[in-house]
């Protein structure tokens, strides 16, 4: 049988010297190069771990040492042993408590007196590669629970049956100004306004063809504080531990609609100011071309000519006035631009 | 046939420019001037002579009843295939324009201010040119 060439770091925490010699032997006839580490009792093994910083890629271990064992020999390695995987070499006597102990963090039990090299080197071997795995998935699950907790916009999660809250984020408390314990006591009904549909498009259905639950829309949220605010929200539907939940993202969007609601009504201000222009402003203008014109092409006598000359001044006046007006509309409109601060 | 031209608007000023116009084109001596559509409208309504014919210079901005109320109502009445309209106004919008056109007495948009140059090309419209001859025609009619 070859021997594996990869290098290894090994600890042995056994008290019993024969077992160990055991071991070791098994251990060297498999692996090429392994670093093989030896501790008596549990405080030698506390110390070479920490000493190490978890160098080791496996660590074998009695059960039944001379300073500590069973139940509380496990807690302490697996908070010891976060990134190692740790397998407990046990006697017939102590099955039922080795199944449990893979529960409580243990990668794997083999029975002393059926172990051969071959037999623990695949549990070796098998046991780094699933630690490493597992590691890989709770930092991947770290990963999406930080987006979901550090989201700068307001995340939650309900339970699509009971409304209830099953998760915030932080910005959804600093938002609402509900702690997330006081969140986790609610149901979405409470921050719901009664009044709560402004605007939806459920679109369960027809969101770019995808079938996949999710939906948008603008609803009246209400904060702790009593303010209501406008709220676009998009959700999807997942399933989280076996019930039908909804993932939300609450944008508050209260002071853009503002905006556009002030700028919807300058622009009908302005189009008020537009009509003015075309339809008042052109009438005096054009009086005072028809006068001037019958002025200079008709005959006209002394009298009536002074006539129309003041009727000419009265319809340049007319015009004075309302420039006047539009000029004062205007500038109007930009004290209120100011005030909004658009 | 009698042909009428009226004039329709609530500024004394401009009645009395179009009129001098109205005159000064070798049309019609007599344009019969009103101050608002409800005079003309009643003018109208009570003169039951189907063989007259009115010529409306039409003014669209005057209290009371714009020159929009003034076309709403008339159309309503069989009198109005008697009627010509010729929307005279100080919009150059093309909506406007456009609306006016959407009835059907009407056939001509004129921006003020009008002149005798316009009037002399409107003269040369068919069913505008009787407008401008004489009400009393030498041949009899």
């Amino acid at each position: 049988m070859t021997k594996d060439i990869k290098s290894y770091n090994i600890l042995v925490i056994e008290d019993n010297p024969g077992d160990f010699i055991l071991i070791s032997d098994y251990l060297e006839e498999q692996f090429a190069t392994v670093q093989i580490d030896h501790a008596n009792n549990f405080n030698e093994a506390r110390t070479k771990i920490s000493l190490h910083d978890s160098n080791f890629d496996v660590i074998l271990l009695d059960l039944s040492l001379p300073d500590k064992s069973g139940e509380s020999l496990i807690a302490e390695m697996s908070i010891l042993c976060r990134r190692c995987p740790v397998i407990i070499l046990t006697g017939f006597a102590d099955i039922e408590f080795s199944i449990k102990s893979l529960s409580q963090g243990i990668a794997d039990y083999l029975l002393k007196d059926d172990i051969n090299a071959f037999s623990l080197y695949k549990s070796i071997i098998y046991n780094i590669e699933r630690k490493k795995t597992n590691l890989e998935l709770e930092e991947s699950e770290k990963r999406y629970s930080d987006i979901f907790h550090l989201s700068p916009q307001p995340m939650w999660i309900y339970e699509v049956e009971s409304l209830a809250f099953l998760d915030v984020n932080t910005a959804a408390v600093a938002s609402y100004g509900y702690s997330r314990d006081e969140f986790l006591a609610m149901t979405l009904n409470e921050i719901l306004s009664t009044n709560h549909l402004v605007d939806t498009k459920e679109t369960e259905f027809f969101y770019s063809g995808r079938t996949d639950g999710s939906s948008q829309g603008i609803y009246s949220y209400r904060k702790k504080s009593g303010d209501m605010i406008q709220v676009n929200v998009q959700s999807n539907v997942i399933t989280h531990k076996g019930k039908k939940v909804k993932l939300i993202l609450a944008i508050d969007i209260t002071e853009r609609l503002n905006y556009i609601r002030t700028i919807e009504m300058q622009n009908s201000k302005l189009q008020e100011i537009a009509w003015i222009q075309s339809h008042l402003v052109r009438a005096p203008l054009a009086k005072m071309m028809g006068l001037i014109d019958v002025i200079k092409n008709h005959s006209v006598s002394d009298m009536e000519k002074t006539e129309l000359l003041v009727h000419v001044l009265d319809s340049a006046h007319e015009f004075d006035v309302l420039i006047k007006d539009i000029v004062g509309r205007t500038e109007d409109l930009q004290i209120n631009l100011n005030e909004h601060e658009i | 046939m009698k042909f009428e031209v009226l004039i329709v608007d609530d500024d004394p000023i401009v009645i009395l420019l179009h009129e001098k116009m109205v005159t000064a084109s070798g049309s019609h001596s007599n344009p019969i001037c009103f101050s608002s559509g409800i005079l003309a409208l009643d003018y109208i309504l009570t003169n039951k002579d189907p063989d007259k014919k009115y010529f409306i210079l039409l003014d669209i901005n005057m209290p009371e009843m714009s020159g929009w109320d003034f076309l709403d109502e008339i159309i309503d009445y069989p009198v109005s295939s008697q009627v010509v309209v010729a929307v005279v106004t100080s919009s150059t919008n093309e909506s406007d324009k456009r609306r006016a056109f959407n009835y059907k007495p009407v056939t001509e948009y004129i921006a003020k201010p009008l002149n005798v140059s316009i009037l002399h090309q409107l003269s040369r419209k068919r069913e505008l040119s009787a407008f401008f001859i004489h009400a009393e025609d030498p041949a009899g009619y």
